[in-house]
């Protein structure tokens, strides 16, 4: 093996655990590669490989058993009646053992979006087919004589007493593995994001990920051998407890600070928050900006703290109010009776919603008549509240006109294709851009599609702030046959292939959801706290 | 009460951390740095 794809490798590998299978994976990683370059002469694409090592990393994982594949296709098949979807059509008959090559298809294919994003391939098309059989053939030789030891497995198996024990495996999968790494640098130049702490611990706690929207907590928690109430503890850490702590306690002990009490200054809850350091400068009184992730009955932090030496208790409502009034999707997760009190409200919008247009979905042709039809709805709402009301909210928010101000996004301005507006009833109004596109698109059921038509349906899929709930509804009307079409999706049932298109690329709606709406705080109320 | 907490104004992702008390992503930063 080359040194510098040897030093590769060896990056990608968990420090300190060695297996004794391990030495030869840079090896067939290698010969794989040369295979893999010989099969890949005639194709439409040659340039695009999977790097070599990760086809080794993933063999390791199939033949030591490690759990990161199994997670992934027990998922699909929990969901989607398929372990491969797309590749292997829902069967009860369906057992796939060892490097099947229709495994190696759909990692290849899910893949595929980081090597090449500007390509849209079909899951059945005949390069990647080939390919897939070629590396099944060399890793079934290779590993045939490998013993089952693996460093990766080693380190997975280490005890899992302390949340950050978890986390430092969390890091690992979600920012070194095969299944993962691809994805996380991804996101890093979909954002332009650097790989600071807060983004990579954005990433492992709450991203979802193209493989049918699991995200890293959810496969470490299918891979660990946990109790089940470890994983599901595990699978909750996508809300982490972002907010303010004022420092209660600090329990010391042969010389360190063991842990803290400290009580969120906006749900008014205690939390004993793990320490175990001999350099703890969180004292009674003080206040703590950061986020708490549970383990085993106790808090950890998770991420980046700020400190707030001086914090008076008189200010506390305001940062009560402002933690409901400007992060209140985040201040939901642990403030259930405000989050119900949302989630109402949001359903009295909806009612009122197709109260005046007559439906849930509403169709504009462009931003200007969005905008006057959105604001003369308001005002009407408004016009039936009392007029003290009305003026006390208008002087509280600085507002001139009996109505609430509106602020569209800056894509809307000049936007003249067609703006579609649906009201989902948990979530609140969400607005389509293109819809004269993808209204086109809809009715011609998949029979030539221009490249517009294909954008305009693929935006609608992969936009982060529709919901499957929308596609659905235009599904129901139209058929998904197009949904399909435009990412070339010719060989799975129709049903199936919308189903997994809503995994895949809207897996946060699967989570638990909070609506977009936030409460007012009452400046009289919000002082009284 | 009605002037904002000191410090509030600047807290989020782009502000300056003051601890990293979360030992694993710690430890993975340094060794990113190493």
């Amino acid at each position: 093996m080359s040194g510098s794809a040897k030093q590769v490798f060896q990056s990608l590998r968990v420090p300190g655990f060695t297996g004794r299978g391990d030495k030869y994976l840079g090896e067939i990683a290698q010969e794989l590669g040369r295979v893999l370059r010989k099969t890949q002469n005639r194709f439409a694409f040659p340039s695009c490989r999977l790097p070599e090592a990760a086809w080794g990393e993933w063999a390791e994982d199939i033949h030591n058993d490690i759990g990161l594949w199994r997670t992934v296709e027990a998922h699909q098949q929990r969901c989607l009646g398929t372990p491969l979807p797309l590749v292997v059509n829902p069967d009860p008959e369906v057992e796939l053992r060892g490097f099947d090559p229709r495994r190696l298809q759909f990692l290849l294919w899910t893949l595929w979006p980081c090597l090449k994003p500007e390509v849209i391939i079909s899951p059945a098309h005949e390069d990647l087919i080939r390919l897939a059989e070629a590396a099944s053939r060399l890793l079934t030789d290779r590993f045939a004589r490998l013993p089952q030891d693996s460093g990766v497995q080693r380190f997975l198996a280490t005890p899992n007493e302390y949340g950050w024990d978890i986390k430092r495996k969390l890091l690992w999968i979600g920012i070194n593995s095969y299944l993962f790494r691809f994805f996380f640098f991804h996101d890093l130049d979909d954002h332009q994001g650097e790989p600071d702490i807060a983004t990579k611990d954005d990433f492992v706690c709450q991203h979802c990920t193209e493989w049918s929207g699991l995200g890293v907590i959810d496969v470490l928690a299918g891979t660990l051998d946990l109790p089940e109430g470890d994983r599901a503890t595990l699978r909750s850490w996508y809300e982490r407890h972002w907010s303010f702590f004022r420092v209660l306690t600090r329990h010391e002990e042969a010389g360190e600070v063991k842990y803290i009490t400290a009580l969120n200054l906006v749900n008014r809850h205690p939390y004993v928050i793990r320490m175990d350091t001999n350099q703890c400068p969180f004292t009674p009184g003080m206040v703590i900006y950061g986020a708490l992730t549970p383990w085993r009955g106790e808090w950890y932090w998770s991420g980046e703290q700020r400190l707030f030496e001086d914090m008076t208790e008189a200010e506390e409502s305001i940062v009560r109010k402002e933690m409901l009034e400007r992060s209140s999707s985040i201040a939901y997760r642990y403030c259930p009776a405000e989050a119900a009190k949302a989630l109402e409200f949001t359903r009295e919008n909806h009612a009122k919603f197709v109260a005046y247009y007559g439906g849930d979905l509403t169709v504009f042709p462009d931003d200007l008549t969005l905008a006057a039809a959105e604001q003369k709805r308001m005002q009407a709402g408004w016009q039936e509240r009392d007029a003290e009301s009305i003026a006390r909210v208008m002087r509280e928010q600085g507002l001139k006109h009996p109505r609430p101000r509106m602020a569209f996004p800056p894509e809307f301005l000049k936007h003249n294709q067609g703006i579609a507006a649906f009201s989902n009833p948990d979530e609140g109004v969400e607005n389509l851009l293109h819809f004269n596109q993808v209204l086109s698109a809809l009715r011609k059921q998949c029979a030539g599609l221009t490249e517009e038509e294909s954008d305009a349906l693929r935006n609608a899929m992969m936009a982060e702030a529709i919901s499957p709930a929308f596609v659905r509804r235009l599904a129901g009307e139209h058929g998904a046959e197009s949904f399909a079409e435009a990412f070339l999706i010719r060989n799975a049932p129709v049903e199936l292939a919308l189903e997994f298109l809503l995994r895949r690329h809207k897996g946060h709606f699967y989570r638990k959801r909070y609506p977009s709406l936030s409460l007012v705080q009452d400046e009289k109320q919000a002082e009284r706290d | 009460m009605k002037s904002k907490p000191k410090g509030t104004e600047r807290r989020g992702r782009k502000a300056p951390a003051d601890f990293v008390f979360d030992k694993a992503l710690a430890r993975v930063d340094q060794e990113s740095l190493a």
